[in-house]
């Protein structure tokens, strides 16, 4: 055995620089898979477990106070699956409140600090446990104020400027973020009466839900405030809320373990492609054992013991170091999800993150030095490989070109398999590359694309009237169009409750949301969400009977439609066919699309100068967006750097380790072409042009995949959080650019890693 | 005869963990056109170093080295590779071919450097093959695939096939055969007879008679030298001549 410690110590010893290199790849895989799988594996049950503290309702309603009786929560009591009800009074309002350095308009309900509720409870975060003309902020608001404790809350409703301090943060499970189209904020006894007293008519009740089944009563109670002909102001229920809260949490994991599964491979074939050529350096060494006595898996076991060993320390550093980026992520995550996570020392996670890249180490490197088994120990301690392949290819006097290009073709065809690990490293890092730079694209340098796929409808402005005003609006200077477009109403549809869009041109508006199809022209015609279309497993050109009160009408299916905030449960009609609905139906949401949407807070104070008696409300929906892209943006630059900066490591220690191999494995041979005269930059082009076909065809290919599938990753991402439809692009010149971004960086760094040559001399080449 | 390297106060030291250790001590030699010299002493002598300061293929720590008319002590690491290209041919103890090549794709890869002629190297290899009896069926053989002996006869043919100024062999013979040595040597004579110059290093009584000129290191410095005709077979009084001149020399 002392034998085989010693051929340990030495492979170790002699691949040392490799070795780190493989672990160094398989950290970085460990620290990102980690990170992945603990996220997946808490989040849900960090929601769910406050979810049950704070007694959540499974459903929610918001109705006007004035259509409130008691009669309602004995009515809702005694549905079947409810088991509980609760309400409390609340102020409903939309205006700008700051986020993100400016002026947001948001949805907010005001609750009074001091009225409790059993069910849908909130909890108090943080505190200096005042409460004089206090505000308590939700999370969400509080992180992106960039406000602290203590400082003065400022807000107008109706002319009427608030200053109220901000002495607590709030969590809540119900609403809370931007996606929830709610956010939920509370205020001292004294600064909530103020308020009220100020907007009596934007007093209503929320009424909190526990059921069994909580998207069956949120459509039996959505039938019922129809029937009793009460105007729902906004609804939801929790695994709807759930979804919109935690959307970039899922997006996150799947990013994370895309790319740690593409880094995993990468260490996978490192390992593989090192034990290999180890086996051949350490050839003679092996027969002389095997000759001695020792068996075959005795050596084999000599051989990868020292990767499974730095396997495990890479390993149990990777999955350490996760731990520490964990609680970076759970701040990124509550950036939009609005309530606090704290990950968890989750054994389980870590076990299976250890055991899975260990026994994919283990088996890759077992099926590597199996060769040693079949290995004669005469041919081996003679250096001759069992295959006896020893073809001289490219014969220089039968083949075209320079002595320098045929070199270059020879070396290519004596190192295959170096050239198939750069090329499948080369094609990760620019499949990683293309995701990346994709997603920088189309959020940061053209944010509509994302806007477009994320959201609904996105005005600059909306107006709400109370006359009809789009001629006056749409002659004015800077105004694009104007069209009016209703997302307030609902109907259903087998007793189900449905978000209702109504648009009087469909053609007209910003954001295109039909996926399959197209969206519905005539007054007959429907466009239906994802969900109701799986729900129902509905066809194009199906009929079906839309509900709205007491009247019905049958609508043709014309197209599918997506929504990640209602995950598609929507639906889309013409206003000429919400009339069959509702005759008396007036549309009074006027959406307003500006030549330039900087310019959408002085459009706001014109109209709001010159047409005060037409208009009941203006939203800054431009300014809205913005704040909220910024989130994404600086989000989406953070991956991007970091994902960079993996692949430039991933890329150098790949390069290192081939370059390092050939030019030991080729020492002498290095010498002799020395010593015939050949200069060394010709050594070095010869070494480099060995790579060019790996790099070439890698660029082409990864060209030509990013092409075709980096769409469908996007789109299998999207589709995860109910973005059916992505309105991504994907320019081939981004990828051709990156192809040869790649390229000229690996050739670039080739030349760094292979000027080593040169710093050896003939001599001593030959006389070691 | 034309001188064709004049080295002048050549020292070379290596350190040697530390200690400074100097092989060739001040030595001043001069190589003439057409001769078969041949460097030889005992056992770290400085036979070797003194070949490749000689050549090039190492740098002395002083002392100039006058090549063909060049200072090659001042060139650099390029612009000696450069100058080896047509000035020198090296053949060594060990078969040093290139791995993964034919015998002729070894050659064609030294002679192409400096003639861009495909054909015409060609040509000029066959007929080198042909002199050290290597068939067209061999020379396209792989390294691997042929005897010691035929790989350093096509070494020989790869360090002629650019009719260098200077022919340096370091015990070519060493890890050979008798009887393969002997078709070596008799290439190197035919070569020598052709007009070509020799530098042979061996401590090898049957390699040296075929040098005319015999130069003994001792310590880093020419002890002696010994003047032959050319070789033309082996004779007593060349072996006799020899042996006096190594017996003297404390061989």
């Amino acid at each position: 055995m002392k034998k085989i410690f010693y051929l340990q110590f030495n492979f170790f010893k002699k691949n040392l620089k490799d070795i780190i290199s493989f672990s160094i790849i398989l950290f970085i895989s460990l620290i990102l898979f980690n990170s992945a799988l603990i996220v997946n594996n808490n989040i849900d049950k960090a929601y769910n477990t406050k979810f049950d503290i704070l007694n959540t309702g499974n459903v929610f309603f918001n109705i006007p106070k004035a259509y409130y009786n008691n009669n309602i929560l004995d009515d809702l009591k005694h549905m079947n699956d409810v088991t509980d009800v609760d309400k409390r009074n609340g102020i409903i309002v939309n205006i700008p409140i700051m986020m993100e350095d400016s002026y947001q308009d948001q949805n907010i309900i005001f609750y009074n600090l001091d009225e409790e509720s059993i069910i849908s409870k909130y909890e108090i975060v943080d505190t200096n446990n005042k409460k004089n003309n206090s505000i308590y902020l939700s999370n969400y608001t509080f992180i992106h104020s960039g406000l602290k404790l203590g400082d003065k809350f400022e807000y107008k409703i109706n002319n009427i400027v608030y200053v109220n301090n901000i002495d607590g943060v709030i969590e809540e499970m119900q609403y809370g973020n931007y996606s929830s189209s709610i956010i939920s904020e509370y205020l001292s006894n004294d600064a909530y009466n103020n308020v009220l007293n100020n907007n009596p008519n934007n007093e209503v009740v929320s009424i909190f839900v526990k059921a069994n089944n909580s998207e069956k009563t949120y459509n039996k109670i959505s039938k019922y405030f129809s029937q009793k002909g009460i105007n729902v102001i906004n609804k939801n229920y929790d695994n709807n809320s759930k979804n919109q809260r935690l959307a970039i949490s899922y997006i996150i994991v799947l990013i994370l373990m895309f790319f740690s599964s593409l880094i995993l491979i990468v260490s996978l074939l490192v390992s593989k492609f090192k034990i290999t050529e180890s086996i051949e350096e350490e050839m003679t060494n092996m027969g002389i054992l095997k000759a001695l006595g020792y068996t075959s898996n005795e050596i084999i076991i000599s051989i990868i013991i020292p990767y499974v060993l730095s396997g495990i320390i890479a390993s149990v550093i990777g999955i350490a170091t996760s731990l520490k980026l964990v609680p970076v992520l759970s701040k990124v995550i509550e950036m939009q999800a609005g309530f606090i996570w704290k990950p968890p020392m989750d054994i389980l996670s870590c076990l299976v993150s250890f055991v899975l890249s260990i026994s994919l180490i283990t088996i890759f490197t077992l099926s590597s030095a199996r060769v040693i088994k079949r290995l004669n120990p005469i041919h081996a301690i003679r250096g001759i490989k069992n295959s006896g392949k020893s073809k001289n290819y490219f014969e220089i006097d039968r083949t075209i070109g320079n002595i320098d290009i045929v070199v270059m073709l020879k070396n290519f065809a004596c190192s295959i398999r170096q050239n198939v690990l750069l090329g499948c490293v080369l094609l990760f890092v620019s499949i990683m590359l293309s995701f990346t730079i994709t997603l920088f694209y189309n959020v940061n340098i053209n944010p509509l694309n994302f806007v477009n796929t994320l959201v609904e409808e996105h005005p600059d402005v909306i107006i709400n009237t109370n006359k009809d005003i789009s001629d006056n609006v749409k002659e004015l200077n800077d105004v694009k169009n104007v069209i009016y477009y209703d997302d307030t109403q609902t109907v259903n549809y087998k007793n189900n409750s449905y978000k209702l869009f109504i648009s009087e041109n469909y053609k007209n508006l910003a954001n295109d949301l039909c996926y399959e199809g197209k969206n519905p022209d005539n007054y007959d015609e429907i466009a239906i969400g994802s969900y109701i279309k799986e729900k129902y497993n509905l066809k194009l050109d199906d009929f079906i009977n839309i509900e709205k009160d007491e009247k019905s009408y049958k609508y043709k299916i014309v197209g599918f439609i997506q929504s990640v905030n209602y995950s598609g449960e929507v639906v889309e009609l013409t206003e000429e066919g919400y009339y069959k609905l509702d005759n008396n139906y007036s549309p009074n949401k006027l959406y307003v699309y500006l030549n330039d949407s900087t310019k959408s807070n002085q459009f706001i104070n014109y109209i709001e100068n010159n047409f005060s008696e037409d208009i009941t409300s203006t939203m800054d929906y431009a300014e809205s967006m913005n704040s909220a892209l910024q989130m994404y943006i600086s989000i989406v630059s953070i991956i991007s750097i970091v994902i960079i900066v993996i692949a430039l490591i991933i890329v150098y220690l790949i390069l290192f380790i081939l370059v390092s191999s050939i030019i030991l494995k080729k020492k002498v041979d290095f010498g002799i072409y020395k010593s015939i005269g050949y200069k060394n930059n010709q050594l070095i082009m010869h070494l480099i042009g060995g790579f060019i076909p790996s790099i070439i065809i890698s660029m082409v290919l990864g060209i030509v995949l990013n092409k075709l599938f980096i769409k469908s990753i996007y789109t299998f991402i999207f589709k995860s959080v109910g973005a059916y439809k992505t309105s991504f692009v994907y320019p081939i010149i981004l990828y051709i650019v990156i192809g040869f971004s790649i390229s000229i960086s690996v050739i670039l760094l080739q030349i760094v890693l292979s000027r080593k040559i040169k710093r050896i001399s003939v001599y001593s080449l030959i006389k070691d | 005869m034309d001188k064709i390297i004049s080295a002048k106060n050549l020292v070379k030291s290596f350190d040697n963990g530390g200690i400074k250790q100097t092989i060739i001590k001040d030595l001043d030699i001069d190589i003439y056109e057409n001769d078969f010299t041949v460097i030889m002493g005992s056992s770290g002598a400085g036979k070797s170093t003194l070949m490749y300061c000689l050549s090039g293929m190492d740098l002395p720590t002083d002392g100039t080295v006058i090549f063909n008319g060049k200072d090659i002590t001042k060139m650099s690491s390029d612009e000696l590779a450069v100058f080896r290209r047509s000035n020198c041919g090296f053949v060594f103890q060990q078969v040093y071919m290139l791995d993964k090549m034919s015998l002729l794709d070894n050659v064609l890869t030294a002679g192409l450097l400096i003639n861009k002629n495909k054909k015409e190297i060609l040509k000029n290899a066959k007929e080198l093959f042909e002199k050290v009896n290597l068939s067209e069926h061999t020379i396209r053989k792989n390294v691997n695939k042929v005897s010691g002996g035929e790989a350093q006869r096509a070494g020989i043919v790869r360090a002629a096939i650019n009719s260098p100024i200077c022919l340096f062999a370091d015990e070519p013979t060493g890890a050979l055969n008798s009887e393969t040595g002997n078709a070596v040597l008799d290439v190197f004579t035919t070569l020598n007879n052709d007009g070509q110059s020799i530098i042979m290093v061996t401590h090898d009584k049957k390699s040296a008679l075929r040098g005319n000129r015999i130069i003994y290191l001792k310590d880093g410095k020419i002890f002696g030298e010994l003047k032959l005709d050319k070789y033309n077979g082996d004779s007593k009084e060349r072996n006799d001549k020899l042996n006096m001149f190594l017996e003297d020399m404390g061989w």
